[in-house]
């Protein structure tokens, strides 16, 4: 279900044009399943196609989001927990270290115009459709 | 990363029930717990302590309310993960930190006495 970062990239568009992805399918697939990290959440529309990660205890510092011709690019280090004096891990669940996931975006973007947030643990990146691709609206004269 | 999931019948709609991972760390004086609730913000947080059972929940909000085209986790999902504390544990001074998702609870110890020695005066 999930493709691996870099070699292969992960194409929305295609994806929502399969038909069979519905969302309820999707929700169940994710059902013990593991995905890449960071989780990714994507809504598109006619002008835009917006990003949502799974991110919590980052540093927006850390984070490095590209976005270059038609691939949005995002890489970070999670840092692992600073340690009590002396204590030892009853549970370690928590991920850490570099991770890098690359995503191909469905139309060219305004790269001057993304715009990235961190906020509550989650990172939104919001692409705008660059205007040359966008529809044009061709007034028609008369005569 | 598997988010486990079971669903909870709540009495407007059903919002998926997420545990959330967590790190615990301990050493003589203190108990220091980690969850991560990426979404969640510090006013939607609930730390409940009933006897030795403490319970941590946490909401996060979906914003526009459309569903994504692409869904990796849900965009609106409740976390909840319970824990029974020791009796070492110095339950009246638990205290909590919300930050970027990230939620950080110091349990710390009861203090024992420490030995003390008596001196003995001679008059």
């Amino acid at each position: 279900m999930w493709k691996t970062t870099g070699t292969l990239l992960w194409d929305p568009w295609r994806e929502l044009m399969n038909a069979g992805s519905g969302f309820d399918e999707l929700l169940n697939g994710l059902v013990g399943k593991r995905c890449e990290f960071p989780p990714t959440n994507v809504w598109m529309d006619e002008h835009k196609i917006e990003f949502a990660f799974e991110l919590p205890g980052m540093k927006a510092e850390n984070l490095e989001v590209t976005a270059k011709h038609d691939t949005l690019t995002i890489k970070g280090k999670r840092e692992e927990e600073a340690v009590p004096d002396g204590a030892m891990f009853l549970r370690h669940e928590r991920g850490t270290g570099y991770f890098s996931r690359s995503f191909a975006l469905p139309f060219k973007v305004d790269s001057e115009r993304v715009e990235a947030r961190y906020l509550n643990g989650i990172l939104k990146v919001t692409l705008p459709k660059a205007s040359d691709v966008m529809p044009k609206k061709i007034n028609v004269i008369n005569g | 990363m598997s988010e486990q999931i079971e669903k909870k019948n709540t009495e407007k709609n059903e919002i998926p029930v997420v545990r959330p991972n967590v790190d615990i760390m301990e050493n003589e004086s203190i108990v220091y717990l980690v969850a991560e609730m990426p979404g969640v913000s510090e006013k939607n947080v609930d730390i409940d302590l009933q006897g030795n059972n403490l319970t941590i929940r946490g909401s996060t909000v979906c914003e526009g309310g459309t569903e994504p085209a692409r869904s990796e986790f849900y965009p609106e999902k409740a976390y909840e993960r319970q824990f029974t504390l020791g009796n070492s544990i110095d339950l009246a001074n638990i205290t909590a930190n919300m930050k970027d998702g990230v939620l950080r609870l110091t349990l710390p110890k009861v203090k024992e006495l420490a030995p003390r020695k008596i001196e003995v005066k001679c008059c």
